[in-house]
């Protein structure tokens, strides 16, 4: 990730320069989804890496709805045991939920504050290292697809102008996902969704395919795929699919392990 | 919280829960069916059991892919027109299941009589208005990365189905995936044990699915098989026999 220099007037103008060219970056990946090879699993890992990169936080989750009535999660910034519980606790009820049925974002400046109203979910968050989180409902047009997550290991709430980015930027990933389409009928965002779900449970078995022919954690095995997608330029659903196929070895997914 | 959404929100109910009784609710439906009949007889029993947990639907059919197209079977239809819609679909090779398929996800069509969905299938929405169909639903039976086949539902007049129908809809479509993996791969323990087997879609399994895949060299579907088969062997739930092979403290090639 990229690191903002001191505030020294050349290096302020540059981090500025960088930052201008980082949303506009952020802002054509999440949209230029009219490419033949458009993979949903890279448009939200897109969409939670866009808002660390661009925003005050240390980690960011998206979770979508599924039509049988839960929250799946379809990309994170992180991919330790702690943070992906945290995020599988959520999947009935918390934070998430209750962004995705109201449609409202929320701040939780001082986790603790909620130990009352959600005790498991504040040791879970304690345990995870984070101490605040922020909920950002991903909508399109008036329908709710579901909630971005932003956390941070210390105390405070966000300033309304990462709120409003985050807010942006999850919109777009919602229309990238619907392809710009106007006025979707809720029947073409249902197969969407439902779409980019069985994507991902393709590449959770990829996954557990990488992991145990090189004998690595699931973490590493996800990274040494999305590692070998962005090298060879395919996308990881695509690569996901050649392996459960067969079509493709583990070994092939080889190359070393890139740095957490 | 600072936006005051709580207050109230911490009442409403846990969606997990819900989804799992309804899931379960579903499963038990079509037990109960299943348990009442004859081997011979499952299939129709197993489509009564549909018919009565989506009551709102005219009919609907559950088709089972074959190596290819022409090799479809439907496996039962709740009327005449429900099943020819599935052969019509087979016959030109367009219309929502076919999509659904491809897509691995649902593919509904609420309005077959005009445009997106007349557009989308000129030659299957013809057919389907003669047969008398306005609306059809396609849901795929998807067991980890295959789809197996499709449940097929229609109406006669055009109009979608809702949050709640759409719900239903998936669940039993889960539960028809477990029941015509059991038809497969029959004998050994039968559609009752598969049915009662059923969990939720949890990432641990499908990690586990991938790992045993690798440790026994076979397909996603055998794998899936492995894992639920220990799980019944052992009394107990396929999500913690997962969670031992992904956390490696079992390994399926000792069986």
């Amino acid at each position: 990730m990229s690191e903002h220099q001191g505030r020294h007037d050349d290096s302020a103008r540059e981090a500025g320069m960088n930052r201008e060219r980082e949303l506009a970056k952020a802002f054509v990946d999440l949209t230029d989804t009219y490419a033949p090879d458009f993979d949903p699993l890279r448009l939200f890992d897109r969409l939670v890496h866009a808002c660390r990169a661009l925003l005050d936080v240390d980690a960011v989750a998206v979770m979508i709805a599924d039509a049988r009535g839960t929250l799946k999660t379809m990309a994170a910034t992180e991919d330790e045991a702690a943070f992906i519980e945290l995020m599988q606790m959520q999947t009935g009820r918390g934070p998430c939920m209750d962004c995705y049925r109201t449609g409202q974002g929320a701040s939780v400046p001082d986790i603790d504050a909620e130990a009352d109203h959600w005790p498991a979910f504040v040791d879970a968050m304690a345990d995870a290292g984070y101490r605040s989180l922020h909920t950002v409902p991903v909508r399109l047009h008036e329908r709710v697809l579901g909630a971005l997550t932003l956390l941070n290991a210390r105390t405070g709430a966000l300033p309304d102008s990462d709120l409003y980015l985050a807010q942006a930027l999850a919109d777009s990933a919602a229309l990238g996902l619907m392809h710009w389409s106007t006025e979707p009928r809720r029947e073409d965002v249902i197969t969407r969704v439902q779409g980019a779900m069985a994507a991902k449970t393709l590449l959770e078995i990829a996954k557990g395919m990488i992991a145990a022919h090189h004998q690595v954690p699931m973490s590493t095995a996800g990274r040494l795929l999305a590692h070998y997608a962005n090298r060879h330029q395919v996308r990881l659903s695509a690569i996901a699919q050649a392996l459960v196929d067969h079509d493709m070895h583990p070994a092939t997914v080889q190359e070393a392990v890139p740095e957490a | 919280m600072v936006s005051g959404s709580e207050s109230g929100a911490g009442d409403v109910g846990d969606a997990e829960q819900e989804t799992q009784i309804l899931r379960m609710r579903i499963t038990r439906t079509l037990i109960d069916a299943v348990r009442a009949s004859p081997p011979r007889a499952v299939p129709q029993a197993l489509c009564r059991a549909c018919v009565s947990l989506l009551p709102d639907l005219t009919g609907l059919s559950l088709s089972v892919l074959g190596q290819e197209r022409s090799m479809n079977v439907v496996l039962f239809a709740s009327d005449d027109v429900a099943g020819r819609l599935a052969e019509i679909q087979y016959t030109l090779g367009e219309g929502p299941c076919t999509d659904a398929v491809r897509l691995r996800a649902p593919v509904f069509a609420p309005d077959l009589t005009r445009a997106p969905d007349a557009s989308r299938w000129p030659l299957f929405c013809v057919q389907a208005a003669k047969a008398g169909a306005e609306a059809a639903f396609s849901v795929p039976l998807t067991a980890g990365a295959k789809v197996l086949g499709t449940l097929d539902l229609y109406q006669e007049t055009a109009g979608p189905l809702d949050d709640d129908q759409v719900r239903v809809a998936l669940l039993v479509a889960d539960a028809l995936t477990l029941a015509v993996t059991a038809l497969e791969h029959g004998a050994s323990h039968g559609v009752l044990t598969w049915l009662e087997g059923a969990e939720s879609d949890r990432v641990e399994i499908h990690q586990a699915t991938g790992m045993i895949m690798v440790h026994l060299d076979v397909n996603a579907e055998e794998a899936l098989l492995r894992l639920r088969a220990r799980a019944f062997a052992h009394g107990t739930t396929a999500l913690d026999v997962a969670r031992a092979v992904i956390d490696g403290n079992l390994d399926i090639r000792d069986e």
